[in-house]
């Protein structure tokens, strides 16, 4: 994982008898999942669903960026890096350039730290390797309920 | 294995798949999330998977055959491969995929040609695999008349 502007650099898990423990999502966070591969959308959503968030998935970064600019505001934004139309750092700029409220985290394939650095700095909070997993959403709620 | 059930036998081949490194924990992962309301998630998504993979494997054949190789055109689709492979647990033909980025990374096409032969038989592997698996999800599914675990 790469940590962006302001992030803390501790993950931190709340172990129960070996198992993780699922972070409490009553506040009922909304994600948009931004990936051009049906497959990943997919799994995305179903995991995400699994901890009750409410998923909105879109193919590229340009379907991301009028979604905010149309009004639609999500807790959470997940990002591909490489998508048609418009990439993960290009949609990543436009929404901060917009003001955008959200949590915006890449999720990409790419494993050099070069190229997560690069991503990181089209100003994401974070940046994870695929796959998305259990530990990471709960990682991203402990975020966001710290934040709200 | 007398009195075994077919979910038993579908548990121990995933359990062999898993001792060979074939499949890893992504896959029990993407298993936890078939429900009642989603009977059929995981053929559906083995089926998704076969796509991705045989069109990046089909662009990645076209791009390593050409006389001069377009190797960033050719690193995209390899971490595409590397991604849904992942993604659905297919531990060996994703570690193989991170090999052959390292080829292209080295613009050595030779190595290339060598990595993508590996990754085009441990999807092959991964193809026989998954094929076992969702044949057994479905006479599960038939058996159970629509009544999913």
């Amino acid at each position: 994982m790469v940590l962006g502007k302001g992030a803390s650099s501790s993950l931190s898990m709340n172990k129960v008898d070996g198992a993780e423990e699922m972070v409490d999502n009553s506040n009922n966070f909304t994600v948009l999942v931004a990936d051009d591969d049906p497959l990943i959308q997919k799994l995305h959503e179903m995991h995400l669903k699994k901890f009750g968030l409410k998923v909105q998935v879109v193919e590229n970064g340009k379907k991301a960026v009028d979604l905010c600019h149309f009004g639609a505001t999500f807790n959470l934004i997940l990002i591909d890096k490489e998508m048609p139309v418009m990439d993960g750092a290009e949609a990543t700029k436009e929404l901060q350039a917009m003001g955008v409220n959200s949590l915006i985290v890449g999720v990409t394939s790419r494993d050099s730290p070069y190229e997560k650095q690069a991503f990181m700095e089209a100003g994401l909070d974070y940046c994870f390797e695929k796959p998305l997993t259990a530990d990471k959403i709960n990682f991203l709620l402990q975020e966001l309920n710290k934040n709200n | 294995m007398v009195g075994t059930t077919l979910s038993e036998q579908l548990n121990n081949h995933i359990q062999t798949m898993h001792d060979q490194g074939i499949l890893d924990h992504h896959f029990d992962h993407v298993k936890k999330l078939q429900n009642e309301g989603n009977p059929q998630f995981v053929v559906r998504v083995i089926s998704m998977f076969f796509n991705d993979a045989e069109t990046g494997i089909a662009q990645i054949t076209s791009f390593l055959n050409s006389d001069d190789v377009d190797f960033a055109k050719t690193i995209n689709y390899v971490h595409q491969l590397k991604g849904c492979s992942s993604s659905i647990g297919g531990q060996r033909m994703a570690l193989a995929c991170s090999e052959l980025r390292n080829a292209c990374d080295d613009r050595d096409k030779q190595r290339c040609l060598e990595i993508f032969e590996r990754v085009k038989q441990e999807y092959s592997t991964l193809q026989e695999c998954f094929n076992t698996i969702s044949q057994m999800e479905r006479t599960i599914a038939n058996e159970t008349g629509g009544r999913q675990p």
